[in-house]
């Protein structure tokens, strides 16, 4: 008797390919995504008035010292508060990491509880904190470490700050999400090699975690840099961002086609930083399975 | 002409580990509780230097918690870890020179071969003359120099196994752990790496403690085996000892197959207690402490350590072949000696010799009445 006379199990087929499954998301975002895209794109190559294909709206822009002021401070403010978040979010993770159950859970709410706040919410609170009868400044005069409140509301320093609070629960979920991946043998055998903490942190445990470091900053890049609410608030009008200027030209001056060669610049700026963060984190997938 | 040839670095190694031949290590009443559990209950084991043993038992049984008390990981409740008779309290793994090879062997994976075999090296503060001889050293010694700079996710598992023995060897650590090394092995592989590594640690000297749930491999590489179960030490002895003369019945029913068969002390003759089998037949049985008279037992016989005979005799179990399984080199009976009890029964194969069929008559007789042993059962 021969085994390959045996008839072979069929294999139940799903009724759809994994392809197809995909489809309804593939579909509605083409329609609400990539459509409008194409469409903002297309805007930005057409003049002020009229239609035809025109770079002046980028040229505008690029010639227009001011507009590069807020560019680069746009680019200035992402870079300082992915920044600030890393150096405060680290070493919250790290805790985290090395925390009994108990404290888990009581740091996972302490951690989430903003996330589950409006980003509105959140932003008027700072505008309490920051003002010149506000807490900084109440707390600052009270010790007698200055003599006049200083100004905090509609500065970039406040800005930072408020967007280093708002999104600074992404960037310690990524590294948490990173640490929790490595083995922790790989400490044990540090210690057993005669490894002391600072060497098994830096060497071992800190090169692991790159991964969500590096997924942590272009969160909260991307979201800072596009962050329209907490700039115009904090900001007050005075400070001037990308999205904020994008507001300002397509709703409040109708110039649409300027408005949208500013969010295709926004958009390449921040392409250029996932590309670049991506790229570091090639090197470290060698030695991730 | 007088010409003098350089040593290689096997030789070497062997000349330096004669120098410092080993370091013995002594586990002194240990106890650990974790919380209101015993895991460990007065562990007891005196380890010679470059001896190579076994903690074997089953999952849960404690063994990985010895290991961890070894290492300093864990402290234990009560009792002492004594290294060349000096208490190690407080210090690290390090500290202790203590070397740990992990289960899924711990390589550093962003770290190539070279970097994770140097790594304890540097942490020593060596020099980089130094440390590169070293690593050049191991890796030849592993024979992984050609891999050095591969990532461990690039090599095989036999290969990491190589690259984390020769990281925790480089520090030259005075005793050596091995957490279940070989459990991620497939099974041809596993056998060379067992035989490379115990020569490898035979070479350096290290004295070895393998952690391990694998009777076989606790068998094959130990020089002495300490049974562990619920935390308690039931045999430490040689694999032949433990086999031959188990201590307790988990000893005996853990290691090796064995026949367990309730029976009745129901006399002495010539030094050796005659053994009547509920079910049917009586052997003869040589055993070292004094039970009473008429004092119910286990009788635990192994199947090799029985002799198939087509007569009966006073010393025979009589019974009835039920199942046959040859196994190759040898030949493995099931016989029935009552309704509900079976004995397993193996024989070496002769080619070209009859076997036994089913439903034939025999009679069982030990071979040697010295490797069985008796079990009092408190009824």
């Amino acid at each position: 008797m021969s085994v390959a006379n045996l008839p072979t199990p069929k294999r139940k087929k799903l009724p759809l390919t994994q392809g197809q499954l995909a489809l309804p998301l593939a579909a509605f975002l083409t329609l609400f995504y990539v459509i409008p895209m194409v469409v903002l794109l297309a805007a930005s190559f057409q003049p002020a008035r009229g239609g035809g294909f025109t770079l002046a709206q980028y040229a505008e822009f690029f010639t227009d010292s001011a507009n590069i002021r807020v560019l680069t401070l746009t680019f200035w403010l992402g870079l300082q508060v992915t920044i600030a978040c890393l150096i405060f979010g680290y070493p919250v993770a790290y805790f985290y990491h090395q925390a009994t159950a108990r404290w888990k859970t009581i740091l996972t709410f302490l951690i989430l509880l903003p996330l589950l706040t409006s980003a509105v919410v959140r932003t008027f609170g700072w505008v309490v904190i920051l003002g010149r009868q506000g807490l900084i400044n109440s707390l600052l005069v009270g010790l007698g470490m200055i003599d006049e409140p200083i100004k905090l509301l509609f500065t970039h320093l406040g800005v930072a700050m408020a967007m280093t609070q708002i999104w600074l629960p992404l960037m310690v979920l990524s590294i948490i999400a990173s640490l929790s991946q490595i083995d922790p043998r790989l400490a044990a055998a540090s210690e057993s090699l005669g490894g002391g903490k600072w060497r098994t942190f830096w060497q071992i445990t800190l090169p692991l975690s790159l991964p969500g470091i590096i997924s942590g900053c272009l969160l909260v890049f991307a979201l800072t840099v596009s962050s329209f609410v907490t700039p115009s608030i904090i900001g007050g009008g005075q400070l001037m961002y990308m999205p904020t200027l994008i507001y300002q030209q397509g709703v409040v001056l109708l110039n649409k086609p300027f408005a949208a060669a500013v969010s295709a610049v926004l958009l390449i700026m921040v392409l250029i930083v996932v590309f670049l963060l991506s790229t570091l984190g090639q090197r470290t997938r060698k030695y991730v399975q | 002409m007088n010409s003098v040839k350089p040593l290689s670095t096997v030789d070497r190694l062997q000349a330096q580990a004669a120098d410092h031949a080993g370091h013995s290590l002594k586990l002194d009443q240990i106890m650990h509780r974790f919380g209101e559990m015993v895991a460990l209950r007065d562990i007891n084991l005196d380890i010679q230097p470059g001896e190579f043993v076994s903690l074997l038992g089953p999952s849960g049984c404690g063994k990985t918690t010895v290991l961890r008390i070894i290492s300093g990981f864990i402290e234990q409740t009560a009792g002492k870890v004594l290294i060349d008779n000096q208490s190690v309290a407080g210090l690290t793994a390090s500290q202790r020179g203590v070397g740990i090879v992990f289960q899924n062997y711990a390589l550093f994976p962003h770290m190539t071969v070279w970097d994770n075999v140097a790594y304890g090296l540097r942490a020593k503060g060596l020099s980089r003359g130094r440390v590169s001889n070293k690593v050049g050293e191991m890796l030849e010694l592993v024979q992984l120099g050609h891999l050095a700079k591969r990532y461990p996710s690039e090599l095989s598992g036999g290969q990491q196994q190589r690259v984390a023995i020769s990281r925790a060897l480089a520090v030259e650590p005075k005793l050596m752990l091995l957490d279940e090394p070989f459990s991620a092995l497939d099974k041809n592989l596993r056998l060379d790496m067992q035989i490379e590594i115990r020569r490898l640690l035979d070479e350096q000297g290290v004295t070895a403690i393998l952690v391990t749930h694998d009777q076989e491999e606790a068998m094959s590489m130990s020089d002495r085996i300490a049974l562990l179960l619920d935390g308690e030490i039931h045999q430490f002895a040689s694999p032949s000892q433990v086999y031959d003369h188990p201590a307790t019945l988990f000893v005996s029913s853990f290691v090796g197959t064995c026949n367990h068969l309730s029976s009745q002390i129901v006399g002495r003759e010539s030094g050796a207690y005659v053994v009547k089998v509920h079910g049917g037949g009586q052997v003869k049985v040589a055993h070292e402490s004094s039970l009473a008279p008429n004092a119910e037992v286990l009788f635990a016989i192994r199947p090799e350590n029985l002799r198939v005979e087509t007569h009966p005799g006073p010393y025979r179990i009589p019974g009835i072949v039920e199942i046959c399984i040859p196994l190759g080199a040898t030949i493995t009976y099931e016989v029935s000696i009552a309704p509900d009890k079976a004995i397993k029964v193996t024989q070496q194969r002769i080619a070209g010799a009859r076997s036994l069929q089913k439903g034939e008559q025999v009679y069982l007789e030990p071979v040697s009445p010295s490797a069985c042993t008796l079990f009092p059962t408190s009824s």
